[in-house]
């Protein structure tokens, strides 16, 4: 398989009071060109770190890329110079955030904001760029474009600007689209046009993408193949089918359970007790051993890798064979 | 089942104003002319987008904001103009918990004054069982005793919302709003906090209103479930029979949105086109029928009734 | 959890507070001010600190004696018994004590800061002008603050029509410059010290008062005011309980500003001749005195300038420090 963007053992840590503490532990994952990769996890399990740091986008100090290499096109971006990084971003990768209204401009017409995109990586005419942005925005799905693309973004509701915004990340027809929960602020009606449109353009356009979300029901619907992290590591790597099927992490499961279905009615969870360990907490051996049952002694003295047990299904768990998924 | 609580009629206008001498210019009907009744004990769901009034329903009922119209009935006794001092009583039986529990606890009071706060200001017991029944909650809602000399910002989200739960919970009411007290919450921490709720109810016998975006949630925990679209219910029935046989157009197209964690199954794509209408100068006749795949003529024109389509599944739509 | 008990909100601003040295040094300047305005008798004065006289020990500075009514204890120590003997504050003047023999001299080691036009020890009237600053710097704007706070607490509460009113009242207070307004009330009324407090006082709430109700409009959102509300507490116990421990950083350092800017309007006012009524020393006042000397008399145009600007800065500094150290963005409170 022909891949867009492989991230090789990535390690990120953040100092604060004096202490570094490590947030992304070696994660490694690999988007294919024209899939969509999940990545799957809860609050500060360096999902979001992981996507910032292919952007180049982490503030440092206070954080620090400590080893790992980002491929793209053959070259590490880690080792790219600004100036070089500056050509990739928003061209050749682009990004789309939670928030879509934080996000844009307030000053500038939603137009005036999809041309700058335009404007900084290709060399364009006023005529051109105008004709580009009512391309974009009637492609995203926002109706009578002309008009629209000289509202401000105030002017416009959650799901219009989430619009913009991919139209903002599609404007130089990236390779890689990276979507950072991107219907998270969103009611479920427009979540279910916004994923069907960045599953359409990904066809459309060929690109790979990579989406970060806590939300399986949405990894369900159109990712190709998800990675579980969980306290800054990788703890699952299966194809969607065999990961909802035969989930192989005691952790995935307590997220499957977590999430009530639409079928069963009130009774208990099954939920995960605890809360996650934070960076600077973490126990020796495997980290989601407070959390776990299934936890043994072995759990505790060593950290337990990712390894395969199924064909192409890799788990990191010591009891990876006994896990299994109630239905 | 005995009635709890009832509304005939609730209207929660907010004024709209303009110019210098901040003359009314218009309003927004957040909550237009709601009848409900909650048993006691029961669990009704609210769901609907942002901005179809479902928070403003809840914080009106207990009278977090004053009613614009219509009655609200507790324990058979019309609270609907009580002054603040004529609340009091009622408030010990009835309240909230917010969704955003970073901005619902004070961050300059210990978990303890914020817990015992209820209990204080009714004058409930001495000093010292004042303290017994806060330790005793706390181990009731799952939370260490030596959380009580802390503050609110050395928790993490899922502790918060525990803490705003034993405020809720302190003086032991009858009646409680939960405002969508889980969206803001990790996953795994949302079923912690969906369990305890569930738990608390059989405990208490306590009766919820509780509001979420989440179907997934709504569905679990309700008894019944009310859909709200622009102001209005829309439809409301017992929980499975919303699921299995929803009748209301924009209900079944709220429900094949709802993601599955299931790749197998997959949903048959119904996307709502448009945005929801301002709520300032909603659509004449059926709100919905701008965005209504089988809208008719009529929809435009006449506003659909709630009405019984049998079994007690109520719905307001002309084609049903 | 076996951490140490948390410090609470204060205790981080403190923390955060201490990592400013400016501010810091800010502060130490202020406490001395405070330190020398509290035991001026004993740093400044005529009279002695400790006195042995006649194998009796006395102590003029905090006593009255009705055998020393009316005595120049100057001129006592100057035949005194052996054995006896007298401490005197490091400065031997007091501020009100003419010496027409020695009229603007210039500083000594006699009067280590000079004399004004009567007479009268510089340095010393420097030090018990410091507690006239201060009272009148604090005073003044603890009245602004608490008429500020009702007022602006009540706008931000109750919004709408209450709103609309006292806004209002906020505007027209506020198109009054308030300099001139003081000038015209100290006009028609004694100059007096309470005066000046209480017309200062009442003429600059304008700036608390629209910090507090725009706070207040803004913590009205909260869920933990609904929540209070909704447990029944009553308006009053909702306000004080909480919403204006929530709004009072902001309000606590307009207020060090606020000090600054009274202790300023005063030396003006005093600068004017409006101000401080003589013989009470004040700052502004013994630098008004240096307009007629100018051209010779440094020394009273430079240490009477030197502790106004001292005293402002200070207060300043501290009122930014503060400003950082309650700051959300930096205390990641909300």
């Amino acid at each position: 398989m022909d891949s867009a963007l492989e991230i090789r053992d990535l390690r990120i840590s953040f100092s604060a009071r004096g202490k570094k503490l490590e947030v992304v532990s070696g994660v490694s994952l690999t988007v294919p060109k024209g899939k969509i990769i999940g990545v799957v996890g809860e609050s500060g399990c360096g999902k979001t770190v992981t996507a910032l740091s292919v952007m180049r986008l982490i503030p440092e100090p206070p954080g620090s890329i400590d080893s790992g290499e980002v491929i793209f096109d053959d070259g590490n971006l880690l080792e790219y110079s600004e100036r070089d990084m500056r050509a990739v971003r928003g061209n050749r990768i682009s990004m789309i955030f939670q928030e879509p209204i934080s996000s844009l401009n307030p000053v500038f017409t939603v137009g005036d904001q999809i041309g700058e995109a335009l404007r900084t990586h290709l060399k364009i005419s006023k005529r051109e760029e105008r004709q580009r942005v009512v391309e974009l925005l009637k492609l995203v799905g926002i109706p009578a474009p002309e008009r629209r693309m000289k509202n401000y973004p105030h002017e416009m509701s959650g799901g219009m600007s989430q619009r913009v915004m991919i139209a903002m990340a599609l404007a130089c027809s990236p390779e890689v689209l990276i979507a950072d929960e991107p219907t998270t602020a969103l009611d479920v009606t427009i979540q279910a046009g916004i994923l069907e449109l960045i599953d359409d353009l990904r066809v459309k356009m060929g690109m790979a993408v990579l989406l970060i979300t806590h939300d399986l029901g949405i990894v369900a619907e159109v990712a190709h193949k998800v990675y579980v992290m969980y306290a800054g590591k990788v703890v699952e790597d299966a194809a969607t089918k065999d990961l909802f099927a035969d989930p192989k992490h005691p952790y995935t499961v307590g997220l499957l359970h977590s999430i009530p279905d639409l079928r069963d009615s009130k009774e208990k969870l099954d939920a995960i007790p605890g809360v996650v360990p934070s960076p600077g907490d973490f126990p020796p051996g495997c980290r989601f051993q407070d959390r776990c049952p299934l936890v043994i002694d072995k759990c505790r003295a060593e950290e337990p890798p990712l390894a395969e047990h199924a064909p192409g299904h890799l788990s990191a768990c010591w009891r990876a064979d006994d896990v299994e998924l109630k239905v | 089942m005995k009635e709890l609580l009832r509304i005939n009629g609730l209207k929660k206008y907010f004024p709209i104003t303009s110019g210098i001498l901040s003359r009314v210019s218009n309003y927004v009907k957040a909550v237009d002319g709601i009848d409900l009744a909650i048993g006691r004990g029961e669990t009704v769901g609210l769901v609907g987008e942002s901005g179809c009034g479902k928070t403003t329903l809840g914080k009106t009922i207990i009278k977090l904001h004053e009613p614009t119209g219509g009655e609200i009935i507790f324990e058979e006794r019309d609270i609907t103009n009580l002054s603040t001092s004529g609340m009091r009583p009622v408030r010990k039986r009835m309240q909230i918990v917010f969704q955003d529990p970073y901005g619902s606890l004070n961050p300059r009071m210990k978990v303890e004054d914020i817990v015992s706060e209820g209990l204080v200001i009714h004058g409930v017991s001495s000093n010292a069982e004042r303290r017994e029944a806060v330790r005793e909650t706390m181990r009731t809602v799952g939370l260490r005793e030596d959380a009580l000399a802390r503050y609110p910002h050395e928790f993490s989200g899922g502790q918060r919302q525990r803490i705003a739960i034993a405020r809720a919970i302190a003086l032991r009411p009858d009646f409680i709003v939960c405002d969508e007290p889980i969206s803001a919450l990790d996953v795994s921490v949302q079923a912690q906090i969906i369990n305890l709720f569930i738990e608390l109810q059989e405990r208490f016998g306590l009766t919820y209103l509780f509001i979420s975006h989440d179907l997934r949630v709504v569905k679990h925990i309700s008894d019944r479930v009310a859909v709200m679209y622009l102001g209005k219910i829309i439809e409301l029935a017992a929980s499975r029979e919303l699921y299995e046989n929803p009748l209301h157009p924009y209900t079944k197209i709220l429900i094949s949105s709802v993601p599955v964690a299931d790749p197998t199954r997959k949903r048959e794509a119904a996307v709502l086109k448009g945005d929801v209408p301002s709520p300032i100068d909603p659509p004449g006749g059926c709100a919905f029928h701008p965005r209504c795949p089988i809208a008719v003529e009529k929809c435009s024109r006449e506003e659909p009734a709630l009405r019984d389509a049998g079994g007690g599944h109520m719905v307001a739509c002309h084609l049903v | 959890m076996s951490e140490p008990k948390s410090p609470g909100f204060w205790g981080s601003v403190w923390e955060k507070f201490k990592r400013d040295r400016f501010a810091l040094g800010a502060l130490v300047v202020i406490v001395v001010l405070f330190g020398i305005a509290v035991f001026q008798d004993f740093l400044a004065g005529s009279r002695p600190i400790v006195l042995k006289y006649e194998g009796e020990y006395y102590f003029p500075v905090l006593f009255q004696y009705p055998e020393f009514f009316q005595t120049d204890f100057k001129d006592l120590v100057k035949e005194l018994p052996g054995g006896d003997f007298a401490v005197f504050p490091p400065v031997r003047y007091s501020p009100t004590e003419n010496d027409l023999l020695s009229i603007l001299v210039p500083p000594s080691s006699e009067h280590y800061f000079g004399t004004d036009d009567r007479g009268r020890d510089v340095l010393s009237r420097l030090i018990h002008g410091a507690r006239i600053s201060l009272s009148i710097g604090f005073i003044a704007v603890g009245i602004s603050a608490i008429i500020g706070i009702i007022l602006g607490g009540i706008a931000g509460y109750y919004g709408g029509k209450t709103d609309f009113i006292v806004s209002r009242l906020f505007e027209v207070m506020m198109t009054f410059p308030v300099f001139f307004l003081i000038l015209t009330i100290l006009a028609f009324r004694d100059p007096s010290i309470y005066n000046i407090m209480i017309v200062i006082g009442v003429t600059s709430w304008t700036g608390v008062a629209r910090l507090i109700r725009g706070e207040f409009l803004r913590l009205r959102k909260y869920g933990y005011v609904d929540a209070a509300i909704a447990l029944g507490g009553n308006d009053a116990r909702v306000m004080t309980k909480h919403m204006l421990p929530n709004a009072l950083a902001p309000v606590l350092v307009d207020c060090t500003f606020g000090i600054a800017g009274a202790i300023l309007v005063e030396s003006a006012l005093s600068f004017l001749g409006f101000g401080v009524p003589p013989p009470d020393p004040s700052w502004g006042d013994i630098l008004s005195q240096s307009q007629r000397y100018v051209d010779f008399a440094w020394w009273l145009v430079l240490f009477p300038g030197a502790a106004i600007f001292l005293t402002v800065t200070a207060f300043n500094l501290v009122g930014e420090g503060f400003r950082n150290a309650v700051d959300p963005k930096f205390t990641g409170d909300g």
